[in-house]
């Protein structure tokens, strides 16, 4: 793991009208890191890592992820250079309805990358044996099960051969059978060498791969600690309070 | 009148007796003479057999029956219909004649159906002199300018687009995965519908001259041949695209279909530049004429208002006033006023207000204002499909770094073309019959040929048939167009989302 930080964030604040769900954030991530984020629901956790690839833009504080700042300043070619650099796997897959598995993965190489057609088919073949379903390459999103989506979407994402990867709760949505097949996939990937950071519910997958635990609350970073320290004797109550209820 | 007289009777001594007995009112005299109806029903078809037949088959025997009943002019025909209602409902009993307002709404049902078919048989089979739309058949399907003697005929342009079309078409209907019968049964029809129409030697009739000209320059084994041998191509390209399409993954048959849409765009343009090559041969566009030149219209504003139409729903959208501004003005504009109103304008205030920079003929402009319009309706269905489509799509189409355009373009069109799709179709259909509107401006189009035949020697003051037919024709190509959207639908799976299913 090299030490060089990939994002750095300094008193990010986002507000949605009067309610303030970011309160300031500071974190520090170096390239290859594993993070998982936790946090009650409304804790501003899945904000916090929409701005990463503004999704979500923020109002105040500075944040530059791989060299660029971002804010409203930053060009449309440079947003649209590092957003191809950042991977996104949502909550609820949100996978193209209209094409194919297939050439889902591949449009964005093809029209952001510029690859060829056949380049980029192949890269998505591969991609589609990476998270176990070549077999489903023809068959439309809808044919498919959640968790099969999820990996489908996951691969899309991997297709931009991103530098970072933003997990937003990509298990929530899932039946309990489906979780693990997607997680499998995650921990897979967290083997390489490539920034996670992961939105998640799920404690086990947290212990198992994280380097770093960053835990929300109400808009505030409230701790940051690796997952051995929090889970096993956290630093701060908050902290203390949520462990004791989900566990 | 003998049918009325017999439905009072059967009102009279038969259902109010029936009623009268349900509610346990003691009309004594009744009471004792008048059966149940159920009876009376089952005394009379108790030792038919029961087939199973289907409501599409009931209708068909009781139309014949009404035809043969109107043909024949006797008395005791017309009971026919009236006895298959009866075993019809015999068989239906428990449906149609469970409560006395059922059996009410049964008999006047019957009776309102019945009278209407009477009526309409009476017009298509006895009043009617179908010879004066037979015979004009040329004239009403391309107008008067492609079969006049003196310029030469012309018609044979028609020749290679309807072999390219119908090849199209065909294979299309190949791509969808249905029985052959589907196609197989309407497309005899079809072919059997033209080649009596154009296989039948018949003198015809010109329009400027208003006189007979006889079939002598009408070679009817030459066009039999070439429309057969279109027939043949299309049956072929339709089984082989079937054939083809049953081992093709549905991905591969959608590709298919995308390239049969492109190639019937194309080949349309390629339509106009052989009736109207460049130069003075063919037939300038404001001498086409007849019912091809409604379909023409209708399919060149289809394909240039789509174009506007997506332009401007996206500018409507658009958060900058640059675009958003003129999309809505252009889009209240067009859609406030009258088709005519802006046909009028075509005709009359473009020459002026456009004339150094674009002579334009009035075909022309009229499709561009009827594109223009269809534009502006379809801009506000294509906003509302495009409301539908989820955010997500948008958040994870930038989250890969697509641009805005490609977004547009790629992501959302297409999910808003598939669930505006109904919407869409209305609105075709709904500027396929607008264009009758051009009838006003000396465009021949299938109405102004119906309205000039009855000026003809032979057939002064026909009105009524040609009118029919052609309202005939426009009603079957719209319900054609609407019957492939439904299949249309179900090949995109959209009946399981909630789609159209059976209409």
């Amino acid at each position: 793991m090299s030490e060089e930080s990939i994002i750095q964030t300094k008193d990010v604040t986002v507000s949605f009208g009067d309610f303030q769900a970011l309160k300031g954030i500071n974190v520090d991530i170096k390239q290859g890191e594993i993070i998982v984020v936790l946090g009650p629901s409304g804790s501003g956790k899945s904000t916090f890592i929409r701005t990463l690839n503004r999704l979500q833009p923020h109002d105040g504080g500075e944040i530059v992820v791989d060299g660029i700042q971002i804010n409203e300043d930053t060009t449309v070619s440079d947003l649209k250079q590092l957003r191809s650099d950042i991977g996104f796997v949502f909550q609820q897959f949100n996978l193209f309805p209209h094409i194919t598995v297939l050439e889902n993965i591949a449009l964005a190489p093809q029209k952001v990358r510029g690859m060829s057609k056949e380049e980029a088919e192949e890269v998505a073949m591969k991609l589609l044996e990476r998270v176990g379903i070549p077999e489903q390459k023809n068959k439309y999103p809808a044919a498919l099960s959640g968790g099969q989506q999820q990996r489908v979407a996951i691969a899309r994402a991997l297709a931009m051969d991103p530098k970072i990867m933003l997990f937003d709760e990509p298990t929530s949505a899932l039946d309990p059978e489906m979780i693990k097949e997607v997680l499998d996939v995650m921990i897979d990937l967290a083997k390489r060498d490539i920034t996670m950071i992961v939105v998640t519910h799920e404690m086990g997958f947290a212990k198992e791969v994280g380097d770093r635990i960053m835990f929300f609350d109400e808009g505030h970073l409230v701790e940051e600690s690796t997952p051995d320290v929090f889970f096993d004797n956290p630093k701060e109550d908050r902290s203390k309070l949520f462990l004791e209820q989900i566990l | 009148m003998s049918f009325n007289f017999f439905l009072l009777i059967f009102i009279l001594f038969v259902l109010l007796p029936d009623l009268l007995n349900r509610y346990h009112i003691t009309v004594r005299a009744v009471q004792v003479s008048c059966p149940n109806i159920r009876e009376i029903l089952n005394l009379l078809y108790g030792k038919l057999p029961r087939y199973t037949y289907s409501a599409e088959l009931a209708f068909i025997i009781s139309l014949l029956l009404t035809y043969f009943a109107v043909k024949s002019e006797l008395s005791f025909a017309s009971y026919l219909p009236l006895v298959t209602f009866g075993y019809i409902a015999h068989l239906n009993s428990k449906e149609l004649f469970d409560t006395p307002s059922n059996s009410f709404i049964t008999i006047l049902s019957f009776f309102i159906l019945y009278s209407f078919f009477v009526k309409a048989l009476e017009f298509v089979f006895i009043e009617s002199n179908w010879d004066v739309v037979f015979k004009n058949r040329r004239f009403i399907f391309l107008g008067p300018y492609f079969i006049n003697p003196y310029t030469g005929d012309e018609i044979w342009r028609f020749w290679p687009p309807f072999y390219v079309f119908l090849v199209i078409f065909c294979a299309g209907y190949g791509t969808l995965s249905e029985s052959k019968v589907k196609f197989l049964l309407p497309y005899s029809i079809f072919c059997l519908a033209l080649i009596f129409l154009i296989g039948y030697d018949s003198d015809y009739y010109s329009y400027k001259n208003g006189m007979k000209i006889s079939n002598r320059n009408y070679e009817a084994t030459e066009s039999l041949f070439l429309l057969a041998g279109a027939l043949i191509l299309g049956l072929i390209s339709y089984l082989l695209m079937h054939q083809r399409c049953k081992i093709l993954e549905e991905f591969q048959v959608n590709y298919i279909q995308q390239v049969l849409i492109l190639s019937s765009f194309l080949s349309f343009i390629g339509m106009l530049f052989l009736l109207d090559p460049p130069g003075d041969e063919g037939v300038k566009p404001s001498y086409w004429g007849g019912f091809v030149l409604n379909l023409i219209f209708a399919f060149g504003s289809l394909v240039i208002g789509f174009g506007i139409g997506i332009a401007l729903a996206f500018g409507r959208r658009s958060s900058l006033p640059v675009f958003y501004v003129p999309s809505v003005a252009i889009i209240e504009l067009f859609r406030s006023g009258p088709l005519v109103a802006w046909l009028f304008f075509a005709q009359f205030l473009v020459p002026d207000l456009f004339n150094p920079v674009w002579e334009a003929d009035i075909a022309s402009r009229i499709i561009f204002v009827f594109a223009l319009f269809f534009g502006c309706y379809l801009a506000e269905i294509l906003r509302g499909g495009l409301q539908t489509v989820p955010h997500g799509q948008f958040e994870a189409a930038t989250a890969l770094g697509l641009s805005p355009t490609q977004i547009k373009l790629r992501i959302q069109l297409p999910q808003a073309i598939r669930t505006t799709l109904p919407a869409i179709v209305g609105q075709m259909i709904a500027m396929l019959k607008d264009t009758s509107l051009v009838y006003f401006f000396g465009v021949y189009d299938a109405f102004k040929a119906t309205k000039d035949i009855p000026s003809q020697r032979d057939f002064l003051a026909e009105y009524e048939e040609p009118l029919v037919f052609v309202a005939f024709l426009f009603w079957a190509v719209a319900y054609y167009l609407s019957r492939l959207t439904t299949k249309i639908e179900k090949n995109l799976g959209l009946d399981n989302e909630g789609g159209a299913g059976r209409t």
